[in-house]
């Protein structure tokens, strides 16, 4: 009997640990973390996807036959921001780190540096001394600049601090460079990088720094020197700057790079002269002399430009229909009247030629108006121009897509319900139309300058547009997209990555070249792929 | 030598030795039964070939990254079915041949889509036993073995499922211990005997890639790639328990 209960015992003891043995262990966080949070980005080797709740990002080169190869690269916690480089070449992640930090092992906030081509990979990581979330990069992909943004909210925050990090240098102590912006009450709204500029001492590039009521300078090549601020009025009145436009001058001198910083709903242009800094206890080799000029009328926007008269700051002026052209050296304004309220200006002198004494022509569009003027800024008796030549649309532009070479020619003047679309060849002087059947559709253009693709998200067409003849050439997906992003092949050739909307991440992968359904490769459930 | 090889050695060891290290005792003669008749073991009587059905439960800690998308733990818990006869019996050792199944199917999410896992494992193996009285058997055993695993995942982008199917070996090396808890026939020679066996052991497995696809559908003519989850290796430490029938 006691045998028979101690034999019971036991094989109830062996059943509960049977049972119970499979309960151990845990697994990995990553499993449990809802897909959400994607950010996309087009690289020059790939398309980036940063998963903030898996804590990587996840990059998609794509091999000859149109299968890609997933690559996982892990991120610091607290993801902030993230940009490519203008040329794809490498993917910025800012990240704020553990916040706060209480342990050893807690992360630092910091900016990775992650390789855009064919084959993925972590490049650097600078360190951060602060937890902040804006991030701007260079056009030229030389800097990024980290600022505090509306985002961040420390219990104490310093709102003029920036860390500028010069992306071609490794990590360092003096990188990335952090300072305190010189303030008079202000904030960093927009920062602009200057090319590179012919200054007293040197030529060397400027980062503008924008505030709600003035303009600091700060020299990318010595950073650590600190900003030198340009106060926009003398006289208490607040204004904001909402433009900068840089002119380096004559090549040859270095005594004549100028900015002009167009105020918010201000006739006034402020132009700074750099000029060369004779104060002893000046910091800096150059010196911003401001001077105010005035246009007809609040510009809505300026550039500098090159007339047979000389250099002339031009700012459209929508109110008065017309393009002031404003002497540098003297503020002697000249208006050009418009035949409509042109808001944005763009100098295509680089494809369409100049005059022979080297006169720009400008590009004119409007949000507001359907038409577009070329505008040759050369001179004829009696006029500060040359010609006025206009092109009407059948809807106004709301944006303006660059073309690269060889089709540069070209530009892709988008209306406002992303449903027509212009193509514009500068040299012809013509405006094709091409007409979507959805709203809002989003166009990209090939780094090749040879196509442009175009989808409207959310739903599961996507087209090919041939820049060299216009022809479309359209595909039904069978799924809802969201984004496409057209990256060099492995081994050569270009392909399309058309990034699907549903589940987790989908991708459908076409030849760039020669886009077919049937050569195209379609993948599911990405985000759950290539973890750890 | 890691822990996993050690354990694996010291079985396939066990199992070789018990059959050799029983051989060299001396068979229980009639004069010590006489003598110890409570406490000394009967000699078994049974005809050989015997054969041996089990049905039972094989469960298993797999500590591989590769469970983790099925499964919010380390366990996989299956069905055990194992068959084969009695070979051989010398004294109180026997060695007996097996074939067995064991099948699970673990569920779960990852990432918030449904996922699951199913295992089937084909083997056969080599069972040593040493009968310790009438009632009880200690064994060793050594099972290689195939396994399948079935992965599926349900994608909300697409109607069918995500599917990954593979192969990959294992080895199971356990000992244990058998009670009979019921017998037809008489006590010297019965007829059939039925057992409660528990075993405790490692199970030595190769990984599996997990390669997943859409599931082939004749009506969707599209290309599709696939995506990599990570690797399962199926092994760990096992236990099973088992109702043994021996007829």
């Amino acid at each position: 009997m006691n045998n028979d209960i101690s034999l019971r015992r036991c094989l109830t003891a062996a059943c509960l640990f049977t049972v119970a043995l499979p309960a151990c262990g845990d697994r990995d966080a990553v499993w449990s973390a809802a897909p959400t949070l994607i950010t996309s980005h087009g690289l020059a080797g790939a398309a980036a996807f940063v998963d903030v709740n898996a804590g990587r990002v996840l990059l998609t080169p794509v091999a000859q036959d149109l299968t890609i190869s997933p690559v996982s690269v892990p991120m610091r916690r607290g993801f902030a921001s993230s940009q490519a480089t203008p040329d794809g070449s490498a993917l910025l992640v800012l990240a704020r780190g553990d916040v706060p930090r209480q342990k050893a092992d807690d992360q630092k906030p910091g900016l990775a540096m992650i390789d855009g081509g064919a084959t993925p990979h972590l490049l650097r990581t600078y360190d951060i001394s602060d937890p902040l979330s804006g991030l701007a990069i260079d056009p030229e992909g030389h800097f990024a600049v980290i600022y505090p943004s509306a985002a961040d909210s420390s219990f104490v925050a310093n709102p003029n601090e920036l860390a500028i990090v010069d992306l071609a240098q490794p990590p360092g102590l003096a990188n990335p460079t952090s300072l305190t912006l010189r303030s008079f009450g202000g904030r960093p709204e927009a920062l602009v990088f200057t090319p590179t500029l012919g200054l007293p001492g040197a030529a060397r590039r400027l980062l503008v720094v924008l505030t709600d009521r003035d303009v600091g300078l700060i020299d990318l090549s010595q950073p650590e020197k600190g900003d030198v601020t340009v106060r926009l009025s003398s006289t208490g009145d607040r204004v904001t700057p909402v433009q900068v436009a840089v002119s380096d001058g004559d090549p040859a001198r270095d005594d004549d790079a100028r900015l002009a910083i167009r105020l918010a709903g201000d006739p006034s242009v402020i132009l700074v002269d750099l000029v060369k800094s004779t104060a002893s206890d000046s910091l800096h080799d150059f010196k911003p002399t401001p001077n105010v000029v005035l246009a007809s009328g609040p510009p809505s926007d300026v550039a500098f430009v090159n007339t047979d008269g000389g250099l002339r700051l031009a700012a459209l002026v929508p109110s008065k229909q017309s393009l002031s052209l404003i002497d540098p050296a003297t503020g002697v304004s000249k208006d050009v009247l418009l035949d409509a309220p042109y808001e944005h200006l763009s100098l295509v002198t680089g494809v369409v030629g100049g005059s022979a004494s080297g006169a720009d022509v400008a590009l004119l569009w409007s949000a507001s108006s359907p038409y577009i003027s070329f505008v040759a800024l050369g001179s004829t008796a009696g006029k500060p121009y040359k010609s006025v030549e206009r092109l009407q649309l059948e809807q106004p532009v709301a944006r303006v897509i660059n073309v690269p070479a060889p089709n540069d020619r070209l530009k892709i003047l988008a209306a406002a319900d992303g449903r027509a679309f212009f193509v514009l060849d500068l040299i012809a002087r013509t405006a094709s139309p091409i007409l979507s059947s959805a709203y809002g559709v989003q166009v990209t253009v090939s780094a090749d300058g040879q196509r442009s693709w175009l989808l409207a998200p959310g739903g599961s067409d996507l087209a090919a547009l041939s820049l060299f003849n216009l022809h479309p050439q359209n595909f039904t997906l069978g799924s809802p997209l969201q984004d496409a992003f057209e990256v060099s092949r492995l081994g050569g050739g270009r392909a399309l990555i058309a990034v699907h909307s549903d589940g987790d991440l989908g991708l459908t992968v076409l030849d760039g070249e020669h886009p077919s359904l049937e050569t195209a490769v379609q993948y599911r459930g990405l985000l759950l792929g290539s973890l750890r | 030598m890691s822990a996993r090889s050690f354990l694996g050695a010291a079985a396939l060891v066990a199992t070789i030795a018990l059959p050799l290290s029983a051989r060299a005792e001396p068979p229980p003669s009639a004069e010590i039964t006489l003598k110890s008749d409570v406490a000394a073991p009967r000699k078994p009587s049974f005809h050989v070939p015997e054969i041996n059905l089990a049905l039972g439960f094989r469960a298993m800690v797999m500590p591989s990254a590769g469970l983790d998308p099925y499964a919010s733990d380390n366990g996989v818990l299956q069905l055990s079915l194992v068959a084969g006869p009695t070979l051989l019996q010398m004294g109180r050792v026997s060695i007996a041949a097996l074939g067995e199944w064991n099948f699970g199917v673990r569920e779960s999410t990852a990432r918030n889509d449904a996922t699951s896992l199913t295992l089937h494992r084909l083997g056969v193996g080599l069972e040593s036993r040493f009968q310790l009285g009438s009632r009880l058997m200690l064994f060793a055993k050594l099972a290689p073995a195939a396994v399948n695993l079935r992965g599926t995942i349900m994608d909300p982008g697409i109607s069918r499922p995500l599917v990954s199917r593979s192969w990959s070996w294992a080895l199971d090396t356990t000992a244990g211990v058998g009670v009979v808890f019921a017998r037809t026939g008489s006590r010297e020679a019965p007829t059939s005997r039925f057992w409660f066996t528990g075993e405790l052991g490692y199970g030595f497995a190769g990984q599996s890639d997990m390669i997943y696809a859409p599931e082939a559908d004749p009506a969707d003519p599209r290309k599709y790639g696939s995506i990599m989850l990570p690797g399962l290796r199926p092994s760990g430490a096992l236990a099973r328990l088992a109702l043994l029938v021996s007829f």
